[in-house]
């Protein structure tokens, strides 16, 4: 306190100030009830002066549950129970910070649409009605059961999400495919970052992003493609700007974006010239010798091929197409070339485009050719974006068996059944449908009942409406969630309600390959259980519990996975259980059983492939290279603009079910739909800021405001996704090799709306 | 394989089982303890980011503390807006800090070229979005403490902050409107405003503020200026483009980038989405009340000095009945008043804004305005009240002392107070500066209803007292007034008006947009009105009785068209602000 008396900003130095004469409380009332009601106290427990509601007398550190960041928070707790949060100070990843969406975690716990009980339809165009789990259980595998018995066991199938911990994915996969005999399950991580999976593995022989966050303050150039972390990912901006080299900062986006504006050089391209422009720089480079031989030689295969492949992409031959300068794409070329640590970044400019594996690979095949992978400050490094979709992209059991082994090798299918104790004939020899082929096997009458888990595809999923049609095809479709009320739970014939993050235990990964802690520290409302939980249940109900009999607590999960990873790229065997997780600040895969014995603790900044030690078999990594492809549905006449689509604010997550619950998180952005257009076409179309438009493509017509802004391009227009409406809109087509949706390229016309 | 397994008859205990150990919180068993072990170090645990963004000192005379913001480094997260909201405890929708946009770039087509187009961006010229994050700028003449009628701010004398006297407030929301920046914001679960006070309670042991503390990107800071600054140079006059104008309330919050906005080019993300204001009925209905009730008071007296040139005399009990009347109206509008304040049992420390307040003064005057009306009433009353007792006045009223002149002095008396207090009405709202209500806009109304509504409230009166010609005439000189003030008013709100600046052309988009509806409605009742005081202003020289009530329909609706007419000035105004959202 001493300290603080000190500190005191509010005093003169020289106590000869004079201060006017007070009026007696009776005319001036200068305290009393309402103005105790803003009083703060000392907080201890490192918390400064707090207010009373968030007093706290205990603290602990839980993970984030919104993006892949994995900021640290602080939750105050109170008599067992988490009464508010703060930014996490020592938390390696955010340092004391957060973004909205982070300071409010815990508000949108209290919504009152949350689910509180199951939910049961009667029957098809019949209300949902409150059931007990008993009967909702089983209810849930009698039709299940019997949908299986008529069409196959492969006809049931599940959309999980990347919104849940390792332990959920891994227990809710090996259930599933295991226990309930499904073949088909993929996640809403397919819509984020499945292109960044299949560029790495494809790439290096392991889905493995190699970065660490420090690299963004080591970084003295570094490169955001498709990417705008200011909005998308605020708290990695924060480490951009601790930056102290005066970084040259090159952002390609079509959009002038907060990150663009921030940029040394924004590239401000035509949409998806992306694979075109980065070939434009690696031909630069190429040409100009200034590219690493001697790393390219000792650890990549494919060089030759990968310079005869970009040789036509001159800088010349590429600017018309892409809008860009010749000497913008050289000086481009030349700061990537000459940086001392070059970083390339991507993010879903990159990821949901239908030709966005090769993007992400001409990313990564930059950083190899100019030696800028494995040391501080470089690497190709895809920002995801859930919280947990990297944990979906180990754990899930989806496209790969768990722990990143292969469903069709007998060696892998073994190891994993024997370390599980169940017979490896229960684990299926191939992977998983990707979700559109799901979706598409709805339509087929192949998939006839489906479990979704944490996930709205009635509004996320691209070309809504035909998704929603054939959500209602299905003979059952259960939803389980926290809340009642997202577009797909009203869809459901049965929803059963989900603790959310606070209420439950577990671990996510987030983008730097850290594993970090989540805590229990709020009841969940009513009857709802954690996910956890439910397919405890479901796995009783389901009769098979004996194969789950191990797995009574997610840590025991936790257990499991470290040692489904022994001796894998993503080893885990060296963590010391949760415990050690919370002590560290999360630890970073890999930290196996023998980094454990060499540190006591594990270094909280790690990047791999310092050894230039590549997965593939001969430890090379490979230069993979494509002819860019047009784009299916270009602006024509009817259709005159083309509609790219992203994140809106800060304060909006994904499909808005949890963020939309917070009335302080409503302040901070839109509350109406909106299309972003250049103020040249709105003065064509004769619309002036703020008016009422319909967008209308060959898939639908939505109403919309019009925000007039010179930050798109002329023909080119902008929509956040978190409003429903926008992908009613988009056009259904994939990424070949990723089956990842290509949201951002679709033809639209606007005309005036009359009010 | 699956398929062929039976429904499994539960163990009915595990969902029990399950359920209740959902319930169980076990974060802090096994894992609070390790944080707790610094549960004794009290310096907080941010102080280490923080620390360069508050000065060593506290400000010096001559100098106050201020926020400083860079502008280049924020990056429009606005988690400033979160955590000052969660740090400070505020209601679940409060927030004292807001970020709105600017959007910059060349809005003139002619400079582009649609055939072709730009060739990237660097060349084609700038396009850009900048958020501006904005809580209390804790001005040097801070217009929330000047207007406030109860002192329910201080401007603190060492560190400038303005602080909010929360159990002083009555809740009036003056301060809404002398804010520039929309600043103080009014909770109606506690019928008061609150606002920022720059962390005062942080500040004070050596903290940063909320806002401060949480930016990641170290955009806002705490910094000493100088105070009496001189706002001459063009940068300074205003804080960020499309902002109010700084010499209003001479704001201390700094704006610093490496290059500076071109006002030219910016214009804010919610540029032409103006909404609608607070209607503020209340007020509305106090002010036509007040001014027509003066009104009476005035045509009256206008009356009765005619009627005394010509040698003829005004009955007193018209003059009586002209001053209950007047009375009465002023009255029901000064009790409506109070309705609008959300803390009306605090109302009686008004007159301590007296020195800086027009509020203060309004309330105050009209307060001894019906107090002096009160005591000229009574004195006129007194005739009737001796001849309407049986046994007369008690003997120990001083009845024959009392000069005969004395009434119509004391309601002289309460014209000229009930002028300056309409005058201090007009004040409360020319005060704000805000364009729309500035003098030539604020006076000519007030006073217009004042000489509109007096005129035919008192042409009905004087119809039904018999003295047809005065009524007449007082009918004709109000439709007349009236019908300038509605040309006035079309030529500014009109659909086809042109006339006005952009502030009246966004008021008339406004209007247009959602508001059409009551100003049909006011316009309608104003023909009502003209149609039957024109009419009653000829039938009441013929047939006095018939004319009189034609008279009185007239006043009525007009009274009613006055008070929509009040509704939209409050309504309609549209006024600049800081840089807001769509």
């Amino acid at each position: 306190m001493s300290l603080a008396k000190e500190n005191d900003l509010t005093k003169p130095v020289d106590a000869e100030v004079k201060r006017p004469v007070r009026l007696p409380q009776l005319l001036q009332a200068r305290t009393g009830k309402m103005t105790r009601q803003l009083l703060l106290e000392p907080g201890r427990h490192g918390l400064g002066m707090t207010h009373a509601s968030m007093k706290a007398d205990q603290t602990t550190t839980a993970t984030c549950g919104y993006c892949a960041t994995g900021c640290g928070l602080r939750l105050h707790v109170r008599d067992g129970q988490a009464v508010g949060l703060t930014p996490e100070t020592q938390y390696p990843v955010n340092l004391g910070m957060a973004c909205p969406k982070g300071w409010e975690a815990l508000e949108v716990l209290d919504a009152d649409d949350r689910a509180t009980s199951p939910l049961l339809r009667a029957g098809k165009g019949q209300p949902q009605e409150r059931v007990d789990w008993d009967t909702a259980l089983k209810t849930f595998v009698s039709r299940f059961k019997a949908i299986q018995e008529q069409h196959g066991d492969h006809s049931v199938a599940f959309l999980s999400t990347g919104q849940i911990p390792c332990e959920e994915m891994a227990y809710l996969g090996a259930l599933a495919k295991f226990g309930m005999g499904m073949l088909h399950g993929d996640g809403n991580t397919r819509q984020c970052m499945a292109t960044a999976v299949t560029a790495y593995k494809e790439s290096f022989g392991f889905d493995a992003p190699p970065y660490t966050y420090d690299d963004f303050e080591q970084s003295d150039c570094l490169v955001f493609v498709g990417s705008n972390p200011c909005i998308g990912h605020p708290i990695m901006w924060e480490r951009v700007l601790r930056n102290q080299n005066d970084p040259e900062i090159i952002v390609l986006d079509p959009r002038r974006t907060e990150t663009a504006m921030a940029a040394t050089q924004h590239l401000q391209l035509q949409p998806k010239s992306d694979l075109e422009v980065l070939y434009a720089i690696t031909q630069v480079i190429i040409e100009n010798g200034w590219i690493d031989r001697d790393f390219i030689e000792a650890h990549t295969n494919g060089f030759e091929a990968l310079a005869k492949h970009v040789q036509p992409y001159t800088p010349e031959q590429v600017a018309q197409r892409s809008g860009l300068s010749v000497h913008t794409l050289r000086r481009a070329a030349e700061s990537i070339a000459h940086a001392k640590a070059a970083s390339l970044w991507w993010t879903m400019g990159v990821n949901q485009s239908y030709q966005g594996t090769r993007t992400a690979q001409a990313i990564i095949n930059l950083a190899l050719i100019t030696g800028n992978i494995g040391r501080p400050g470089t690497g190709a490094n895809s920002i995801t974006g859930q919280c947990n979709a990297m944990g979906s992209r180990l754990w899930s059991n989806t496209t790969n068996l768990l722990g990143h082994h292969r469903f069709e090798s007998a060696e892998d299918r073994n190891r994993v059944a024997s370390i599980l104790g169940i017979d490896s004939q229960r684990i299926p020899d191939q992977p998983s449908w990707s979700y559109d082929r799901i979706i598409e096997g709805i339509k087929n009458d192949e998939i006839k009942g489906l479990w979704v888990i944490a996930t709205n595809p009635a509004h996320s999923w691209i070309d809504q409406d035909q998704c929603r049609e054939l959500l209602d095809q299905l003979d059952f479709l259960v939803v389980q969630d926290m809340y009642h009320s997202t577009e797909t739970a009203v869809q459901a014939d049965l929803v059963l309600p989900a603790a959310g993050w606070g209420e439950k235990e577990g671990t996510f990964i987030n983008s730097e390959r850290r594993y970090g802690l989540l805590k229990k520290v709020r009841k969940a409302p009513g009857e709802a259980l954690a996910d956890f939980q439910i397919f405890r249940a479901v796995a009783q109900y389901w009769g098979v519990p004996e194969m789950f009999e191990k797995w009574d607590a997610p840590e025991a999960v936790f257990q499991t996975m470290q040692e489904l990873s022994a001796g894998r790229p993503n080893d885990l065997t060296g963590i010391d259980g949760y415990r050690q997780l919370d002590q560290c600040g999360g630890i970073q895969w890999p930290w196996s059983r023998d980094d454990a014995k060499r540190h006591r603790t594990p270094e909280q900044q790690r990047r791999l492939f310092a050894d230039g030690k590549f997965l593939h078999q001969d430890g090379k990594a490979r230069l993979i290279v494509e002819r860019p492809s047009p784009m299916p549905e270009a602006p024509c006449e009817d259709y005159p603009f083309l509609l790219l689509s992203g994140r809106g604010t800060v304060s909006q997550w994904h499909t808005q079910t949890r963020t939309g619950k917070s009335l302080v998180l409503g302040k901070l952005y839109p509350q109406n739909p909106y299309v972003e257009i250049h103020p040249h076409d709105a003065k064509q179309i004769g619309i002036a800021n703020g008016d009422g438009v319909t967008v209308i493509s060959r898939r639908g017509k939505v109403d919309v405001l019009a925000m007039v802004t010179p930050t798109v391009q002329s023909g080119q227009v902008f929509m956040p996704m978190h409003y429903e409406v926008t992908n009613r809109l988009t056009l259904s087509h994939f990424d070949p090799h990723s089956r990842q949706p290509s949201f951002k390229d679709c033809a639209v016309a606007i005309v005036p709306r009359v009010s | 394989m699956s398929a062929t397994l039976p429904v499994v008859q539960p163990n009915p205990t595990l969902l029990d089982q399950l359920l209740q150990e959902q319930q169980q919180l076990t974060a802090v068993e096994e894992f609070s303890q390790w944080h707790q072990g610094d549960a004794d170090h009290d310096a907080p645990a941010q102080e280490q980011y923080y620390r360069q963004l508050l000065p060593a000192t506290p400000p010096g005379p001559g100098q106050q503390l201020a926020f400083e913001v860079d502008l280049d480094a924020c990056s429009g997260c606005k988690a400033c807006v979160v955590a000052c909201h969660t740090m400070n405890g505020l209601e679940e929708d409060e927030a004292w800090r807001k970020v709105g946009t600017l959007v910059i770039g060349d809005e003139d087509p002619a400079t582009q070229d649609p055939a072709t187009p730009p060739i990237d961006s660097q060349q084609s010229g700038i396009a850009a979005i900048q958020h501006v994050t904005t809580a209390c700028h804790h001005c040097e003449d801070p217009g929330c403490l000047n207007g406030c009628p109860v002192k329910a701010y201080e401007k603190d004398p060492i560190t400038g902050i303005v602080r909010h006297l929360d159990d002083q407030c009555i809740g009036c929301k003056y301060c809404t409107m002398m804010c520039p920046y929309e600043v103080p914001q009014y909770s109606d679960r506690l019928g008061i405003v609150r606002k920022c006070d720059m962390c005062y309670q942080r500040l004070a042991v050596g903290e940063a503020p909320a806002c401060v503390q949480s930016c990641p990107n170290e955009a806002i800071k705490i910094r000493i200026v100088p105070t009496g600054r001189t706002l001459d140079s063009p940068e300074l006059s205003t804080l960020v483009p499309s902002a109010p104008a700084s010499q209003i309330t001479s704001p201390t919050t700094r704006y610093v980038a490496e290059q500076p906005i071109d006002p030219r080019l910016a214009r804010p993300q919610d540029d032409r989405m103006d909404v609608v204001a607070e209607s503020h009925w209340p007020l509305a209905l106090m002010l036509v009340a007040t001014q027509v009730g003066v009104g009476v008071l005035v045509c009256e007296s206008l009356v009765a000095g005619v009627a005394a040139i010509g040698g003829v005399a005004i009955p007193a009990t018209v003059t009586l009945i002209a001053a209950v009347l007047g009375f009465a109206v002023s009255h029901v509008g000064l009790g409506i008043a109070p309705m609008h304040l959300g803390q009306p049992l605090r109302m009686w420390r008004v007159f301590l804004g007296l020195r800086t307040s027009w509020l203060s003064r309004e309330a105050v005057v009209l307060g001894k305005f019906v107090g002096i009306l009160a005591l000229g009433i009574g004195l006129y009353a007194l005739p009737e009240l001796e001849n309407y007792l049986d046994d007369g006045l008690p003997s120990w009223l001083p009845v024959d002392a009392i000069p005969s002149w004395l009434g119509r002095a004391a309601l002289l008396g309460a014209i000229v107070i009930g002028l300056a207090g309409l005058y201090c009405s007009a004040m409360i709202y020319i005060a704000t500066q805000r364009q729309l209500w500035r003098p030539a806009r604020t006076l000519p109304r007030f006073f217009g209803t004042m000489v509109i509504g007096g005129a035919m409230v008192s042409a009905s009166l004087m119809a039904f007292a018999g003295f047809s010609a005065a009524a007449s005439w007082l009918a004709v000189l109000g439709v007349v007034c009236l019908i300038v003030k509605l040309i006035g008013e079309a030529r500014l709100f009109g659909e086809t008006a042109v006339d006005g600046d952009t502030y009246d052309q966004r008021s008339r988009n406004l209007i247009h947009k959602r508001l059409v509806k009551s100003l049909r409605l006011r316009n309608w009742l104003a023909y009502v009105s003209i149609v039957f005081a024109v009419v009653g202003a000829f039938t009441v020289l013929l047939l006095a009785g018939f004319g009189a009530g034609l008279l009185a329909i007239a006043a009525a609706s007009l009274i009613f068209s006055e008070c929509l007419e009040r509704i939209l000035y409050f309504q309609s105004v549209v006024h600049d602000r800081m840089p807001g959202t769509l």
